[in-house]
This record gives C-alpha cells, structure tokens and sequence, in this order.
C-alpha cells in the first residue's frame, strides 16, 4: 500500500452481513512497549532510534498478519496528512516528521497499527468495527506475544512493562469503544450522560465514559478565528481550531467542555493490580450495559415516531441549506441519521457512506479534496457541508 | 547511627520526601523503610503529611505521628547515600529520577526507591499495588487458548450427547470466536 492508497482507501469498510450491532461503531486496544536493549526514546541518539527502527520492522515482517504490511516514516509524509493517523484512530500520537525514525507500521486492511519511536518505543493497536473488546485486546495480546520473543521487551517484576512514563509502567494497556447513542440522550434528556457514567462505575473503577470531543492533539497553526469572532458565527461554525476527533484523549489533550453529538466513548487504562483480560471483560460487560440501555431508548422512540421524525428533518433541512457545517453539527447529525435509517425511518441513504462520513469529516480528511485550505475553518466547514450534501442528498423521510 | 523507627543499629537507608515543599529526610533501616513505602497503618504517610508543620516551620519529633524523626530541609539537593549520581546506562541524574522521569529500563534498578516514590505521590493516598498483568515469560496466550478451544470443544460433544442444544449453540459461539481469534496469528508462527 502506498501512501497516497492509504490516503483515498477508507479502513474497514463493513458489509451489513458483519455489523454486529450498530450501536457499537468500533473498538480499539493498544499496548505500549520499550525494547530492552536500548534507552527510552528521549535518551536515544538518532543511531540508536534507527536500530530501534529496524529491529521491530524487520520483526514485526515475519508476523502473518503484517506481511503485508506498509511502513510509513512520519517525515516523509506531511505534517497535515499525519492527522490522518489520527482520525482514522490507527494511533494516538502526535505524529511528528521531525522527529528521528519514527512511524507507522500498517497493515493491508487497516485493523493493526504499530507506531514507532514516539514518547515509547512501540505502540501495538488494535482496532476493529465489529469485535468489542475482549477479543481485540487478544489479538493485540497476541502481536504482543510474538514481538516480545523477537525484540524482548522492557520489563519489571514490580513494575510491569516499563516506559519513561510511570503512570504507563505497567500493562501499557490503553481500550477505547465508540458507542453510538443518540437515543438515549433524546429519551433521557440531559441527564442521560451523567446516569449512563453512573452506570459504569458500578462495573469498574478503572473505566471511564466520556464524549466524543475534538482533538487537541495537533497543536492547532495560529490564525485560527478568535473566541469573540466564533460566537459571531455560532452556531454555523464552532470555534474548535482543531476540527479532528480524538477518543478517548486525557483531560489535557480534549476540551471537556465540547459535546460532539451522541457518540460516547467508554475508556480503560492499564490500572495497577489488575489484569489486562480483567480490563477487557469489564469493558465489554461495561459496552454490553450501554447498548442495551440505547436499545431501550430506541424502543420508547420507535413508539413516538414524531419526536425522532421532527429531529430528522431539522438535520437534512441544516444540511440541505447550509454552506458551511461545523464539526460538532455535523456529528450531530450523523449520529441521528444514522439511528433513524437503522430504524427505517430515513430512505435512499446510504449506510456505508454514513458510516464513512465519521472519517470523512475530520480535518486532514477534508483537506484530501482538491481546493480545500486545512488551515482555515471556514474552508473546512464548506467542504463538510459539501460532503454531507452529497451522502443525504437523496434521503427523504420514510 | 541508629534506625529512625526501630531504634536498632543496622545499615540505613536514606528516605527523603517532600511535602509542602519541604523536604523530611528519614534514615531507616531496611525493614522500616519498606514498612514505611508499603505504608503500613502506623507509618500511614497521609497522616504524616496531613500533621507536617507549615511552610518553613520546624518540624518538631513529637509534631510526626508517625514518631519518626523528621527533618525540614531547604534544598532538596543532597544526594542519598546510596543513590549514584547518574545512572551508568543513560546518564540519567539522580535529580531527573526523583522527579519521575527515568531514562532506561535499568533506572528501574538503579533509582529504584526515587522512582516508586515518584510514582507513588502522583497517587498520595492509594499504594500502588503490585504488578498484576501478563508476564512475558508466561506461557503464551495462543497455548492458553488452543488449550481453552479444546476444552470447549469436549464440554460440545458432552452437552450434544445429553440433548442440551441451548448450552450447545452458546458454546458453538464461543468456539468460532476462539477460533477466529486464533486464526490471526497463524500456529506456525509462534516460536
Ligand atoms: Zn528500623
Ligand atoms: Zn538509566
């Protein structure tokens, strides 16, 4: 795969035959490791990062599942097409070309991303629109396996696996699934986010609920609108300098503030004391929980069609008539379009192309068109706008 | 020179630790400290911490529940004893380990104390517990699994055998996703 096939060729694109359900949109598991051998990133020399470099390449080669896989040195790609990394949450790192030997090692089909020489050595991540998390987390787990007898891996009997983080010593495990649950916010109201965090706790105290928020990762370029000139414009367009989504970020790096329609994200994080397997079994038990409350929510609105009908025309008339369409507008609308052709309420619309649209509508994704200034929000927000057009053109309430 | 708690004369270990920013300096023996580190209830470091004396004032003996000799430095940079300098490997400092920030894994060793400190005061009143995720020289999970796998497809035969066919297509399930887990990794492939 070239660069510029990976660029047009959007990951895992399912056929209805394998959605398992809709309300899950995708999980991912990553696993972060520092070979033995060598220093932390941040003492190695650039000799030593090069042989950092090849030595997980060259073992990571004989591994069937990235065969075919292709390498991409962050510097040889642009600082703008890097977010596409990022959107496509293949890795969560600030992808830097300036920085020595460091990259992406991606498989054919999208599902298994290695990033080298970041703040760890190596980021193992697996992602996938149909497995939840107990069965992403042992593929990762198995990847892991197979390059720990090949590179040796940095490892303490009181620590764990061992970064130049202490809060990352340990499994280095880091899962996140995507949920989409528009109905339970509209049934619900307000509150539903906070009962559905409520609910999590119960579970586990190592998991975390959040909404999708826009990336802060890369440091937005100045010239961005100001705050006085954004409340201008709002609602057409928010003021987020980013206009990327990131899941499952830290409080550092996402604005907490910004609600990005109905997706949810449900987090785990490596917790001292407890085994990744046990992370990964409260996970699901944790998604299971929130699918079947959105499944619920869903009944209630399928018995009052009006209410869910009223919100679908608001976001095709948003759609059809305006220029320009903000990121968290536009998330809101995917989110409840998609839950109204799930449920045969939305005709002539196009699943897999909705699907897309997730990926679609990120930054370095609207710069991929010709024309389009990925500096400027504006420029992004008309070729959002543009995009969703085309999708919904033809959908029409049933 | 005796030990700070137990009063008995053994090789001590230097233990410092900031609080308000000040700095207690202990010298424990080797039994106290990891006493202290796993803090136990009558070395419950919150309690210390809670009771030390404001900013610049001396801490008195009797002012530390804990009973220990604690006392206030102005500058944080003498080095423990039995602390090198810098670690031999990355030429880490001793200074950069106390803050949390080893350079290679054989810090972990070197800086071992600085460093669990370290960790364990971005987390003031939990103790980290210890390590409890997968080993690398553990058997391999694709073992575990071809293990699991085969079980599974025994209880199949049994549970077919009585007539059970609600418990048989749950673990025909369960089965496929064993399977389709395995077959990610090819067997041949495992070392
Ligand atoms: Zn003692
Ligand atoms: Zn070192």
């Amino acid at each position: 795969m070239t660069f510029e096939d990976f660029r047009l060729r959007y990951p895992h694109q399912r056929s209805d035959e394998t959605v398992s359900s809709e309300i899950h949109v995708l999980s991912f598991c990553s696993l972060t490791r520092n070979l033995a051998d060598f220093s932390f990133c941040h003492r190695c020399s650039a000799e030593e990062k090069e042989a950092v470099q090849q030595r997980i390449l060259q073992a990571a080669k004989t591994l069937s599942a990235l065969k075919d896989a292709s390498y991409f040195p962050a510097d040889t790609v642009s600082p703008v097409d890097l977010l596409l990394f990022g959107e496509r949450f293949l890795s969560s790192y600030r992808l830097s070309g300036t920085e020595t030997a460091s990259g992406v090692l991606l498989s054919e089909d999208q599902r298994i991303a290695l990033t080298l020489n970041r703040e760890d050595h190596l980021s193992i991540r697996v992602l996938s629109p149909q497995e939840k998390g107990m069965a992403v987390w042992e593929i990762a787990d198995q990847v892991d396996t197979y390059l720990q007898e090949k590179l040796g891996f940095a490892f303490h009997d009181k620590w764990g696996y061992l970064s130049p983080s202490l809060h990352r010593c340990g499994t280095g495990l880091h899962m996140v699934t995507l949920l989409n649950m528009p109905a339970n916010a509209l049934v619900a109201g307000r509150n539903a986010g906070d009962s559905a965090e409520a609910q999590i706790a119960t579970l586990s105290s190592g998991l975390k609920l959040q909404y999708l928020s826009p990336g802060m990762l890369p440091r937005c370029p100045s010239g961005y609108i100001t705050p006085a000139v954004a409340e201008l414009m709002a609602p057409r367009i928010e003021d987020y300098p980013c206009q990327s989504l990131y899941p499952g970020s830290s409080e550092k790096t996402a604005a907490p503030q910004a609600t990005l329609g109905f997706y949810r994200v449900l987090t785990a994080k490596h917790v001292p004391g407890i085994h990744d397997r046990v992370i990964a079994a409260q996970m699901d038990e944790a998604a299971d929980a929130l699918i079947l409350r959105e499944r619920e929510a869903r009944k209630i609105l399928i018995e009052r069609p009006e209410f869910l009908r009223d919100y679908v025309r608001r976001c095709l008339a948003l759609i059809a008539q305006t220029h320009c369409l903000g990121l968290k507008e536009g998330l809101v609308c995917l989110s409840i379009l998609r839950l109204a052709a799930e449920t045969g309420h939305l005709k002539n619309c196009d699943k897999q192309q909705t699907d897309l649209l997730l990926y679609a509508m990120q930054r370095a994704h609207l710069a991929l068109s010709p024309g389009v200034d990925p500096e400027d929000p504006f420029s992004l927000a008309e070729e959002r706008a543009k995009r969703f057009r085309t999708v919904f053109e033809k959908a029409a309430l049933v | 020179m005796p030990c700070d708690h137990c009063k008995k004369n053994k090789e001590l270990k230097s233990y410092a630790e900031v609080k308000d920013g000040q700095i207690y300096r202990l010298s424990l023996c080797e039994e106290c400290l990891a006493l202290y580190l796993s803090k136990a209830p009558e070395f419950s470091r919150n309690a210390f911490s809670r009771t030390a004396a404001p900013k610049k004032a001396k801490v008195r003996r009797e002012d530390s529940p804990t009973g220990l000799k604690a006392t206030p430095e102005k500058e944080a940079t003498s080095r423990p004893p039995d602390i090198p300098e810098t670690c031999p490997d990355c030429e880490t400092s001793w200074l950069q380990a106390k803050k949390g920030h080893p350079g290679c894994p054989s810090c972990f060793g070197v800086f071992d104390t600085l460093l669990r400190h370290a960790a364990d005061s971005s987390v003031p009143d939990k103790a980290r517990p210890p390590y409890a995720g997968r080993h690398p020289q553990s058997g391999s999970l694709h073992n575990d699994l071809r293990q699991e796998l085969q079980e599974k497809r025994r209880r199949l035969r049994a549970v077919l055998e009585q007539e059970q066919y609600e418990e048989a297509a749950r673990l025909r399930d369960a089965i496929t996703a064993l399977e389709n887990t395995l077959s990610a990794i090819q067997p041949g492939e495992q070392p």
